[in-house]
């Protein structure tokens, strides 16, 4: 019993000893916001020195040291501490952090790079870490290649980051392909990259882009306009349909893709307007149609479809700076009608690199317009003239 | 002797004229050269657009020949010449060119980024400064120390 008694007795004074060191080795080597800091005197050192003795796993006074150790220029032992603290704590945020500035201060790309790859994995810190990716990707920096090379698990979030920030998209493109290839790739960053390149008039590096990320099965068919039999849901990336973005009650038009008879395949676009007024095209494709005549044409099917001047497809020029013009309309779609054939002539002129055909009503950019009524398409396409 | 001399000239000019053009066997459909040794995906446009391109597809002139990531393609004449396509690589089929011109027209359609090497050795100390500022803003811009 009194064995027993004397063993608790030891361990709680113990566990008390070791509370109290904890709590003055943490008041020494850290501050309020728990981040190392030096000793303000020598007898600190002294005392970091006893500490470091009694554990030198101690990471942040071998932070400290290591600081100090580059202020005085000893740079050797300022790379040897920044090292053991690495691999003491390899996941600890100031260890990677520091040493990571540490490294860069050094010009070491490669091991600052590698410690802000952990430090990402680790505690995700993008708003620190991406900037120095962003300027070593923008450098072509061997660092950065030989960490994008390995698609770490936070490359979706810089792809994206990157893309809106503004890099170069053609250092992207590789990446994305990479993630492409590991099936990583997320819509986002693929519709990012591609609309980038295309704002930057790159069109057929947009293009590209866009079918390397598209299944093989879906390669078999591409045609001038993408899923023109609206089979498929648009996913309103890249070069697919893009639909407009918001409420019905803001744009005044809802949009489907029901199945349907009396048309082409199983599925057919429904676009049913409110009365409202129409702000923008309800759905439109980006196209890279070499220079060409070509035919548009499709099925369309009206039903109580009133405006002042009705509805219609158009193919414009994309020029630089976002600025169109029109290259070609269909006939104008107003009233009621069962499913028929409509078609039209479309000229791509030298130097047009890039299109979009997009459906709206006719006059939208010359002043207000109120539309009423459904209108069906299916089966639109773009085929060249010889 | 000397009458033979105006017609060695003429049979020599023909036979440098066949020489220096190039011959393409053209078929009765048009076509002027196939699509062999593809592997992964291989796009080949059509008057309605891209399509899949297969093995030993025929390909008329003006033809627009793109691979995707990961494939590759040989556009083989029918005269032999084999114009050799890599990943990301456009080509239009064309006739009436030379062999020596044809192999090196396919072009790449992603720009491969720079080497960069004067980038690489002046921005280090740039990006240091930056990085560093960076890493260390969490720290209400102190450093390890607060001395």
């Amino acid at each position: 019993m009194q064995r027993a008694a004397l063993w608790r007795a030891g361990s709680i004074a113990i566990g008390l000893l070791l509370a109290w060191r904890i709590i003055t080795v943490n008041a020494i080597l850290y501050d309020a916001d728990g981040h190392p800091r030096l000793p303000a005197d020598a007898t600190d050192v002294a005392t970091l020195g006893a500490l470091l003795r009694a554990n030198p796993a101690e990471v942040a006074v071998l932070l400290i040291l290591a600081e100090q150790h580059e202020r005085s220029g000893d740079i050797a032992r300022a790379a040897g501490a920044y090292e053991a603290a690495a691999q003491v704590a390899p996941v600890d945020r100031d260890a990677l952090r520091l040493s990571a500035a540490y490294y860069l201060r050094q010009g070491r790309m490669g091991e600052a790079a590698v410690q802000l790859d952990r430090m990402t994995r680790q505690s995700g810190e993008y708003d620190r870490t991406f900037p120095v990716f962003l300027q070593l990707a923008a450098a072509r920096d061997p660092a950065w290649a030989s960490i994008a090379a390995r698609d770490p698990p936070w490359m979706g979030s810089f792809i994206v980051t990157a893309c809106r920030q503004g890099l170069d998209p053609a250092l992207l493109a590789p990446l994305l392909q990479q993630r492409v290839t590991s099936r990583r790739v997320q819509a986002v960053e693929i519709d990012c990259v591609t609309e980038k390149l295309r704002a930057a008039g790159q069109w057929e590096a947009a293009y590209q882009v866009w079918i390397n990320t598209l299944p093989r099965e879906r390669l078999v068919d591409l045609g001038h306009v993408f899923n023109g039999g609206f089979e498929l849901s648009p996913s309103g990336v890249g070069f697919d349909w893009k639909v407009a973005a918001g409420s019905e009650r803001d744009l005044g038009h809802a949009l489907d893709f029901p199945t349907t008879a009396g048309a082409a395949g199983k599925r057919a676009l429904r676009v049913t307007y409110s009365g409202k007024r129409q702000s923008g095209p309800a759905i439109q494709q980006y196209l890279a149609l070499p220079p060409g005549r070509y035919e548009l044409a499709g099925l369309a099917r009206v039903e109580g479809l009133s405006s002042v001047r009705g509805l219609q497809w158009l193919v414009r020029c994309v020029e630089k700076g976002g600025t169109t013009r029109t290259l070609g309309t269909t006939e104008r779609f107003l009233g009621s009608s069962e499913w028929r054939a409509f078609a039209s002539e479309v000229q791509v002129p030298q130097g047009c690199t890039g299109q979009v055909l997009q459906l709206e009503p006719v006059g939208l950019t010359e002043g207000t317009t109120y539309l009423a009524g459904t209108a069906w398409f299916d089966d639109l396409r773009l085929t060249r003239k010889r | 002797m000397h009458s033979m001399k105006p017609r060695i000239a003429i049979a020599a000019a023909l036979a440098g004229l066949a020489l220096a053009t190039p011959s393409f066997a053209q078929q009765k459909d048009g076509t002027v050269a196939k699509l062999i040794e593809i592997t992964g995906n291989v796009l080949v446009s059509r008057d309605s657009g891209l399509t899949t391109g297969t093995e030993a597809m025929r390909l008329l002139p003006k033809t627009r020949i793109l691979t995707t990531a990961n494939a590759r393609a040989i556009i083989e004449y029918d005269d032999g010449c084999r114009v050799r396509m890599e990943a990301n690589q456009r080509f239009e089929v064309e006739r009436d060119r030379e062999c020596a011109a044809l192999v090196v027209l396919p072009q790449p359609v992603l720009v491969a980024p720079l080497a960069g090497s004067l980038a690489t050795t002046v921005i280090p100390g740039i990006l240091g400064a930056a990085g560093i500022a960076m890493l260390i803003d969490s720290r209400g811009g102190q450093t390890v120390s607060p001395n």
